[in-house]
């Protein structure tokens, strides 16, 4: 039964449809003209995703280093903090909106896998207070909407 | 071992790069085959995909140039793991 189950779910992940997104106008307009039906967003930060960085100069010769964990190790004797740990949203748009591309034969409840989400979800979460966003998510298309079928932060993979 | 979350690149403590974890088809660790082995098997692809979390940075930078093909499983939490942000903006 298992190896029944195995084999569907494997057929359907190799043969899902992926999703584009296009996150600037004319890479949008592009699409408008080759068929496709641009769902449009507005592309909105997630206040819990975040990075974080503390910046440390040397004494003697001014070179900076820049470290991202808390577990660093410096020679105090040799370096100073110059910007303490600051956090930051590290991410950067083109435009302040962006599309889905939906293809005019996609069928509704059709599981698909957006590719670029253009939502904030919380991919990676680490436990030094820091969330990275997820990059792609399976969906189910209602008709007008996709369904984001988000199940919290994952393993990375690859 | 140390990983950047915006390049997505994994390294050993000595910047050599192991690998860059970008899977094309976006598995998911919990969708994959299980194996008796702590590492698991790609249902996609058919490549072993490797637990780093117990493994040594220099024996997994091994394992990843004998096998290329070979994909790896890393968790931000991992105790073998420092994150090395660097303060990136990654640009989309």
């Amino acid at each position: 039964m298992w190896g029944l189950f195995t084999k569907k779910e494997n057929k359907r992940l190799k043969n899902r449809r992926v999703i584009k997104t296009a996150r600037d106008l004319d890479s949008i307009n592009e699409a408008a003209k080759n068929g496709y039906n641009p769902l449009i967003k507005e592309v909105k930060k997630n206040p819990n995703i975040s990075s974080k960085y503390t910046v440390w100069q040397n004494k003697e010769t001014r070179e900076i280093q820049v470290f991202g964990d808390v577990r660093m190790s410096v020679d105090e004797d040799c370096w100073e903090e110059v910007i303490g740990w600051t956090y930051y949203y590290p991410y950067n748009f083109k435009t302040p909106f962006a599309a889905y591309l939906i293809p005019p034969d996609i069928l509704i409840g059709e599981r698909v896998l957006i590719e670029d989400l253009i939502e904030d979800y919380i991919g990676q979460s680490w436990n030094q207070g820091t969330n990275y966003r997820l990059e792609s998510c399976e969906a189910i298309w209602n008709g007008s909407e996709f369904q984001i079928l988000y199940s919290g932060p994952q393993e990375i993979i690859g | 071992m140390k990983y950047d979350p915006l390049t997505k690149k994994l390294y050993t403590d000595r910047y050599n790069i192991i690998k860059k974890l970008n899977c094309p088809y976006k598995m998911q660790w919990n969708n994959l085959l299980g194996h008796k082995s702590p590492n698991k098997q790609c249902s996609i692809c058919d490549s072993l995909i490797i637990n780093t979390d117990k493994i040594e940075d220099e024996k997994l930078l091994n394992m990843v140039r004998e096998k290329p093909e070979s994909c790896l499983k890393i968790n931000l939490n991992q105790d073998n793991i420092r994150i090395i942000s660097k303060g990136l903006i990654q640009e989309k």
